[in-house]
């Protein structure tokens, strides 16, 4: 399954891709990755 | 990282791409900070991490507790490339083996050796060790004697920049010597061939009140006749532009004398590790214990990167002949007669 979802209009999120698998988001601004750290 | 997406990123209009990975319950790994920017004629799109050359190393944040990442790299690596915006080559380099003892996720990336390596220092716990253990070589006593001679010409200290009117004295006196640096040995100098240089080391050098960057200057009276900037990551000190001034300071090496002024500031401060940074100098031999290798990867991915890679190719070989031909063709050989061909040239 793939899934993607936004982070204050910035960010992708693509997956997991199954349950032992691994999530990826990327955030295109260091505001962005600020905001969720 | 805004301080780079301000400066560099800016300059070299990159699209900044920082990539998390979460295991499958959410919690995050890691993240790696990456960019994708354009270059030469055809525009050709290259994802690298996002330092554009300034970092000694490129690693991912590590988030503990840390665990071993799910699936194999290839994988991971094949799934980040599909998250970022389109490219056609990935350049990643400098990648270290470990970030700070843990393993580095990307490492097995790497299939090239980098040129150069990192070195570091491992601090001893106090100043009295220090002297113990390196007080009797010949660099550590001419520093000494050196500080006695100049303290004559004026007070002689090192200042840390905290207030932004020192950092600003400091890091003035920094690009200054640097460039003269350049100049001397024909390096380019990247205050001005590269946009957005300057504003991102003074823009982190902003940030030394925050104790996440540190400037200081060995100031002969109120003239700084050497400066190091580097970084802090909690008692690791980073060094990542040393300079000095020459003229009539040069027979005193003030460099040598700012870096040991700055490694029992280091040390009194409870720092246990002074990374030089990449270089492979001689003077770093003396002071390391800890030689970093570095790895680098280069891939195609596209028809264009390949088209990029020829021209480039083909444009680097085209530099070196015109050297041979512009330089190496009128140096004398050893019997007086100039060189006209490959076997003249190889009898030099």
């Amino acid at each position: 399954m793939t899934s993607s979802t936004q982070l204050d209009g910035e960010a992708v999120a693509i997956g997991p891709m199954s349950a032992a698998d691994v999530q990826l988001t990327v955030f295109n601004s260091a505001a962005a990755f600020a905001a969720w750290w | 990282m805004a301080v780079w997406e301000r400066t560099l990123g800016a300059g070299l209009n990159a699209q900044s791409c920082i990539v998390r990975v979460d295991d499958a319950q959410g919690l995050p790994l890691f993240a790696v900070f990456l960019a994708v920017r354009r270059v030469g004629r055809l525009g050709t799109r290259v994802l690298s991490f996002m330092d554009a050359g300034v970092c000694d190393y490129n690693a991912p944040i590590l988030f503990e507790p840390l665990r071993p990442i799910p699936v194999p790299l290839r994988v991971l690596w094949r799934r980040i490339q599909s998250a970022v915006p389109s490219h056609d080559i990935v350049s990643l380099e400098k990648m270290p083996s470990t970030v700070k003892g843990a393993p580095n996720p990307l490492w097995l990336l790497g299939d090239l050796s980098h040129p150069s390596r990192c070195h570091a220092m491992t601090l001893p716990l106090d100043w009295e060790t220090f002297e113990r253990e390196k007080g009797r070589h010949t660099i550590v006593k001419a520093a000494r004697s050196n500080l006695r001679t100049l303290d004559k010409h004026g007070p002689t200290r090192m200042l840390i920049a905290e207030k932004p009117s020192e950092i600003d004295r400091l890091f003035d006196a920094l690009v200054a010597q640097k460039r003269r640096q350049f100049k001397e040995t024909g390096v380019k100098d990247l205050f001005d061939s590269v946009p957005g240089f300057e504003a991102f080391y003074r823009g982190s050098a902003g940030l030394a009140n925050l104790g996440v960057t540190h400037l200081s200057g060995l100031c002969v009276g109120d003239e700084p006749v050497a400066t190091i900037f580097g970084f802090l990551d909690r008692d690791y000190f980073y060094g990542v532009l040393t300079a000095y001034t020459r003229g009539q300071w040069a027979r005193y090496s003030c460099g040598n004398l700012h870096i040991q002024m700055l490694l029992r500031w280091a040390i009194e401060h409870g720092l246990t590790r002074f990374d030089f940074g990449i270089g492979d100098e001689n003077y770093k031999m003396f002071w390391c214990d800890q030689h970093v290798e570095l790895h680098d990867t280069r891939r195609i991915t596209s028809l264009k990167g390949h088209a990029h890679a020829t021209l480039s190719n083909v444009r680097g070989k085209a530099r070196s002949a015109l050297r041979w031909l512009g330089t190496d063709r009128n140096r004398p050989t050893r019997s007086g007669m100039h060189c006209t061909g490959r076997k003249s040239k190889t009898a030099v």
